[in-house]
């Protein structure tokens, strides 16, 4: 009787111990199966407000309407995400709306504790005579987050971009001046106050050379290509406005340098393809 | 109050006419003729997503620095035995492992050795294919699809000091399958319209082109693989451009709307 006893102890406390442990790894699973998700429908329509929100960023910045883009897309100036806002070149990251503002938006402004609005009122946006830029988003790769609050994307965008170089050939013809973009985006989207915004960009330049350059030999150009884009360039300078050596001085070291296609590069995925994730933390940023 | 009861039956006969109006307003029908539900509408818009994502994937690891192998194990199918992969002059037909050892870089025993050089590419190559003007069709079944784009693209490449480049101009059309729950690639097929080297004038060059009779038209000349014979047929499927061929032939057909797979038709026969 007492080993039966015994026996039925063991045997109970076996049960015991494999019932606490299943109860264990269930209790995991499902805690990871009830973590919240969007639905498909949700899913889908920030898919596509997402790439609305990158077209948008192209259609704005192909006209010089920076300022005006960071009021419509980019995350409030004075949001929670202002200050991890950032736009990365390759030149050169701006961390923080205000650096964005100032740097990408207008370099030139006059007063940078102006508010986005009263800049746009006081220092409207324009590009010279003559200047042109597109900037395609193709192939797109967009994930958004199970949790439903970020979202990322990559693209692929081959563009131009015109000036008037202000000279004349000799039967007095105005001359024009230019670039082919050969470059990748990376952006990280989020939602703030229910919209869908602009937090993280990052350009990667592929391949940047000079209308008329000799594709052949891009490293005579290496140096031109990763500075600002040609009409830029040459507007700070005619306006003796704060030169792009100077705006550069306030953007922190990209810690990815993105290597140019030259003869000698060997291709890599880079940025990295966004991948399915549940919440920002869990992914990485761009 | 028989004025008033009158009056009760007309509202009510409003209310139920407006009933039937609103909801016939709202209603949406698939391909199959069926009535779709939000949650289906919702489903179809996630797919197009979806598949659109699963494309760019191709662009990206199809090109030098991504990795063929990846891409076949990640986003193409692997139950059908009718996989396709073709381009202007050829069709390749068979299961995954025939698309393994042609697009990809072998298995078993024929993995290839330079596997990750190969995908890297050599030093001064860049390729990439751009995805444009996406048409994407879910069936009305929703297991299968089609799509459409069409490709700008570039590539460069550099050997023994010498270097060439080229625009390349392409249309991809492609049958999707749902397989485990994801959007996998069933049919792909690209469709040349035209390469021109960097340098080159395109109409010059096609003329230069047309008084050269050995050039073949359309990736014509294309052979498999060893061992891989009959799982190829060499068809022509497209031509380039060229100084007789139509102005923008409509080839491929763009996606139409369709209930199931049957009722449509095949990039792997077009």
């Amino acid at each position: 009787m007492s080993a039966r006893t015994r026996y039925l102890t063991i045997i109970i406390s076996c049960l015991v111990i494999v019932f606490v442990f299943i109860s264990f790894f269930m209790n995991s699973n499902q805690k990871a199966a009830e973590r919240p998700k969007i639905s498909d429908g949700e899913y889908a329509k920030a898919w596509v407000q997402c790439q609305n929100l990158m077209s948008s960023h192209n259609y704005y910045h192909g006209v010089n309407h920076n300022l005006e883009e960071l009021a419509a897309i980019w995350v409030s100036e004075d949001g929670e995400f202002a200050k991890t806002a950032t736009f990365s070149q390759p030149q050169g990251v701006m961390e923080g709306l205000q650096m964005i503002k100032v740097t990408y938006g207008n370099n030139k402004t006059k007063n940078p504790n102006q508010s986005l609005k009263e800049m746009i009122k006081n220092e409207p946006s324009e590009y010279p005579v003559g200047t042109w830029g597109i900037h395609m988003n193709t192939t797109p790769v967009i994930e958004v987050a199970g949790d439903g609050k970020t979202a990322k994307g990559i693209w692929f965008s081959p563009g131009i971009m015109m000036n008037y170089t202000g000279q004349k050939d000799k039967d007095g013809n105005d001359l024009a001046g230019g670039m082919v973009f050969f470059e990748k985006y990376a952006a990280d989207f989020v939602k703030e106050k229910g919209v869908w915004k602009i937090w993280h960009i990052q350009m990667f330049y592929d391949y940047v050379p000079s209308i008329g350059d000799d594709w052949t030999k891009p490293n005579a150009k290496k140096q031109q290509a990763q500075a600002m884009p040609a009409g830029d360039k040459k507007e700070q300078k005619d306006q003796g406005a704060a030169s792009p050596e100077q705006a550069q001085d306030n953007r922190k070291k990209n810690p990815i340098q993105y290597e140019q296609w030259s003869p000698t590069r060997v291709s890599s995925i880079t940025p990295k393809i966004p991948e399915p994730y549940y919440t920002f933390s869990e992914t990485f940023s761009y | 109050m028989k004025m008033r009861n009158l009056c009760l039956v007309g509202v009510l006969t409003c209310f139920i006419v407006a009933g039937f109006a609103v909801d016939n307003s709202f209603a949406r029908k698939n391909a199959c003729g069926k009535e779709m539900t939000a949650q289906e509408i919702a489903e179809r818009a996630l797919d197009v997503a979806e598949i659109q994502n699963v494309m760019s994937y191709h662009a990206l690891y199809g090109a030098p620095g991504g990795n063929h192998d990846t891409e076949l194990e990640l986003i193409w199918s692997h139950k059908r035995d009718d996989i396709t992969f073709a381009g202007n002059g050829y069709i390749y037909k068979g299961p995954i492992d025939v698309h393994q050892n042609t697009y990809g870089y072998g298995t078993g025993k024929n993995k290839t050795e330079n596997s990750q050089m190969m995908a890297q590419g050599a030093a001064g190559t860049t390729s990439f294919r751009t995805l444009t003007t996406p048409i994407i069709v879910v069936a009305g079944d929703g297991k299968t699809a089609k799509a459409f784009w069409y490709t700008i693209g570039w590539q460069a490449q550099i050997q023994n000091g010498e270097g060439s480049a080229i625009w390349s101009m392409e249309k991809y059309a492609i049958d999707f399958i749902r397989e485990d729950d994801a959007w996998k690639i069933w049919h792909f097929h690209v469709y040349n319209d035209w390469d021109v080297p960097m340098t080159k004038d395109l109409a010059q060059y096609a003329i230069e082109k047309s008084k050269n009779t050995d050039q073949k038209a359309g990736g014509g000349g294309m052979q498999a693989k060893k061992g891989y014979e009959k799982y190829f047929t060499a068809k022509t499927f497209n031509e380039p451009y060229s100084v007789t061929r139509a102005a923008n032939p409509l080839k491929p057909r763009p996606p139409v709307a369709y209930c199931t797979f049957s009722d449509t038709f095949s990039y792997a026969d077009e």
